[in-house]
């Protein structure tokens, strides 16, 4: 191959453009993929309860990640501020990630039964009551908002298909799971058992 | 093969297209196609600009 | 008249005018953002004007809206002029701008209620996804096809980098947007925890490598040549560079996820990688900025010229504050930190939005039949607006930055934290205060910006340009 074809014909630079961008992300993410370290679950961690995950998907709607991370970096100010680091294997059940990319807001990996449940409900009502220096914004739409217990079954069907682990009865008692509870209920849930679950606990 | 041997290949072929990039580019033969390549934008359509094009 | 024998400038003003019109529309919901910051109850506790939900609005306007209409306007322009034919396909080349206005309209109606994927700057669900790649295919038959329907021998160095752009893009949004829909509104990523992250910051840091760089570079390897009347200063430097810096962007993303659970390998292959890229970065910026060797005195008087150069040195400083903040050592202090949004905005105002309004001010008379704009002097204020703007935002950001990680990291003697989070949140609130001025005055060149154009397009009627015959 001579060099000077490659600017004159556009399908050859085309072709060596695709090479050239592939080699990086194949390489980082190929193994990854197969890596058990990044996609088995540490001991204790299960897939998020039906209230739980109705709570997670009004915490992704809401776009809280923008101003949260879920990831204790291994320095001592964050495990003395946050708690233990948090390790790949609490993460595998998180459609999407939460790492997140700016802490506007504290992190909240570990934020689990820091605060009681009315802590929570009326910090998300009006942020200021409780924190009068936050700029958190006030979430009390949540409060008025019922979770849909009919699509609850469909979100567990397909996580079932993508290959987390929920059994037959977990799917059928979902909907009545969730069933009368407010969007409020659903995310407290969620926040309340975040890094609970992981066995050692400091 | 070791995935180390692999990872040597790879670094050792990118290294080669580097180097070779660099002498195809700066070779002798490709200046008049470079210099031809480098005065396309300056083809004026029907448009002059406010300060007058300088004589290339 | 033969229609294949006057380039196509109808979808470039179309684009070149929209660039603008969502300029205005980010850069305002940016405003306003960063003043929910300070004022959070400026979100009238509606679900819609919140800032978790806007800020993705933002980001999405600016990069995709403002950013993408002005790739696909002087994209679709240097095709043109530097093959020396018509753009292919009228018809699809209509379809992608309306496509695309199409896309921005959904996603400004879409993430205010709400309906997000989650993942940075690929918030967009499914179905506007599968858009995305429908008119993202046909931006590449139209630009593609353009290509091998040259009437010269050579590919200028600008098409390599739109073309690069333009199948990268395309390869990044398939992969990290594969989802299972449980809902027209809702769907799961088929990947989870350490992979979806690492799958996200490859397309995120790529994003910004292709889309906010690349294409640029294309823009910037036509236009300033253009408007300083000189050729490209090293066009083999151009070409070492590009491909240095399309391989070695697509390994940096990790460095998003340094000191995370992702694998030790992983984050030094991101650090290593995102060094090495400050070679082929300065590449480029060396070659826009000595493009003007023998011509400085240009800079006196034309303001285009200024806002182009200006651009490439915030592309210098960028690309080597960006590479230092990947050191994990750096990282693990600027990360998380508003350091971070500094460093995007010195590259997305100082780089992408001035290297943009400099193009779209020499390219918007060459569309409507004009010398010039309408007012030489306007372009002049926007200029200083901008670069004042800029450096507030910036600087704010850097110190907001390093004290909240100075603050982070403070213990006392006892081992005790020096700080609660509250009290740091606290101490940023002036530097918030200081970027929410920065953000208005660079906006106000906007508006500057907006009037100069309309008086520009609405004096004479343009007119079909004849395609040129190669030298």
């Amino acid at each position: 191959m001579r060099h000077e074809t490659i600017e004159k014909s556009i399908n050859l630079m085309m072709v060596l453009i695709v090479l050239a961008i592939s080699i990086g992300g194949f390489v980082e993410l190929i193994p990854l993929m197969l890596s058990s370290d990044a996609t088995e679950p540490d001991e204790g961690i299960a897939p998020y309860s039906a209230l739980r995950l109705a709570g997670r998907d009004v915490y992704v709607r809401e776009g809280c990640y923008n101003c949260h991370s879920q990831m204790i970096r291994p320095f001592r100010s964050e495990t003395e501020r946050y708690g233990p680091y948090t390790t790949a294997g609490e993460t595998v059940y998180d459609r999407p990630f939460q790492f997140g990319s700016k802490r506007t807001g504290p992190d909240l990996a570990r934020v689990g039964g820091r605060y009681s449940d009315d802590w929570q409900r009326l910090h998300l009502i009006d942020p200021r009551a409780l924190v009068p220096e936050s700029n958190m914004p006030g979430y009390p739409w949540l409060a008025q908002n019922m979770v849909d217990p009919d699509l609850i079954t469909i979100k567990l069907r397909t996580l079932k298909m993508l290959g987390d682990p929920y059994t037959d009865e977990q799917i059928a008692a979902a909907s009545s799971e969730v069933e009368g509870k407010t969007e409020m209920d659903a995310v407290i849930a969620y926040l309340q058992e975040l890094g609970t679950n992981r066995s050692a606990r400091r | 093969m070791d995935v180390n041997d692999f990872r040597g290949l790879l670094t050792a072929v990118t290294l080669f297209a580097f180097v070779g990039l660099w002498i195809w580019a700066w070779s002798s033969r490709r200046k008049a196609d470079f210099d031809a390549s480098a005065a396309l934008p300056l083809e004026e359509d029907n448009y002059m600009p406010n300060n007058e094009r300088e004589n290339i | 008249m033969d229609t294949t024998a006057t380039y196509n400038d109808t979808v470039v003003r179309q684009f070149t005018i929209m660039t603008v019109v969502w300029g205005i529309v980010g850069m305002l919901v940016g405003v306003l953002i960063a003043a929910q910051l300070m004022w959070p109850q400026l979100n009238f506790d509606l679900p819609f004007l919140t800032y978790s939900r806007l800020r993705p609005l933002h980001t999405n306007a600016v990069i995709f809206a403002f950013g993408g209409s002005a790739l696909f306007a002087t994209s679709y322009y240097v095709v043109q002029r530097t093959c020396h034919v018509r753009l292919a396909f009228n018809k699809l080349a209509a379809f992608t701008f309306w496509g695309w206005q199409a896309i921005i309209v959904l996603a400004a109606v879409t993430l205010p209620l709400g309906i997000t994927q989650g993942k940075e700057y690929a918030e967009l669900e499914w179905p506007i996804d599968l858009l995305i790649a429908v008119v993202w295919v046909a931006y590449a038959v139209v630009f593609f096809s353009t290509i091998g329907m040259r009437r010269i021998k050579h590919i200028y160095v600008a098409n390599w980098f739109y073309g690069a752009f333009i199948i990268t893009v395309a390869v990044l949004h398939i992969f990290n947007n594969l989802a299972v829909p449980v809902s027209l509104t809702k769907s799961y990523t088929i990947y989870t925890g350490v992979v979806d992250g690492m799958m996200q910051w490859w397309y995120g840091h790529n994003a910004v490598g292709f889309f906010l760089t690349a294409g640029f570079l294309g823009m910037m390897y036509y236009f300033v040549p253009k408007q300083a009347g000189r050729p490209v200063y090293s066009y083999r430097l151009s070409v070492v560079h590009f491909w240095s810096l399309i391989a070695v962007y697509m390994w940096a993303g990790p460095h998003h996820l340094h000191y995370t659970s992702l694998p030790d390998w992983a984050q030094t292959l991101g650090m290593v990688f995102s060094i090495v890229l400050l070679a082929p970065s300065w590449g480029g910026m060396i070659n826009g900025i000595m493009t003007l060797s023998g011509a400085w005195h240009k800079l006196r008087s034309d303001p285009i010229l200024k806002f182009m150069i200006v651009a490439l040195s915030f592309y210098g400083m960028s690309t080597f504050e960006g590479p230092m903040m990947s050191i994990k050592t750096v990282n693990a202090l600027s990360h998380y930190t508003e350091w971070t949004i500094g460093h995007v905005h010195s590259g997305a105002l100082g780089w992408v939005a001035m290297m943009t309004i400099g193009s779209v001010y020499s390219l918007l008379p060459r569309l409507y039949n004009r010398d010039s704009m309408h007012s030489i002097k306007l372009i002049d204020a926007h200029f200083w607006t901008s670069t004042i703007g800029v450096v507030l935002y910036a600087v704010s950001m850097w110190v907001a930055g390093i004290g909240e990680g100075l603050m982070s990291r403070a213990v006392n003697a006892d081992g005790t934290l020096t700080y609660a989070f509250i009290e740091i949140l606290a101490s940023k609130y002036p530097y918030y205060g200081m970027r929410l001025v920065g953000g208005l005055v660079f906006f106000s060149g906007m508006i500057i910006m907006a009037y100069n154009v309309w008086r520009t397009v609405s004096e004479k009627k343009p007119v079909p340009v004849a395609v040129m015959d190669p030298a």
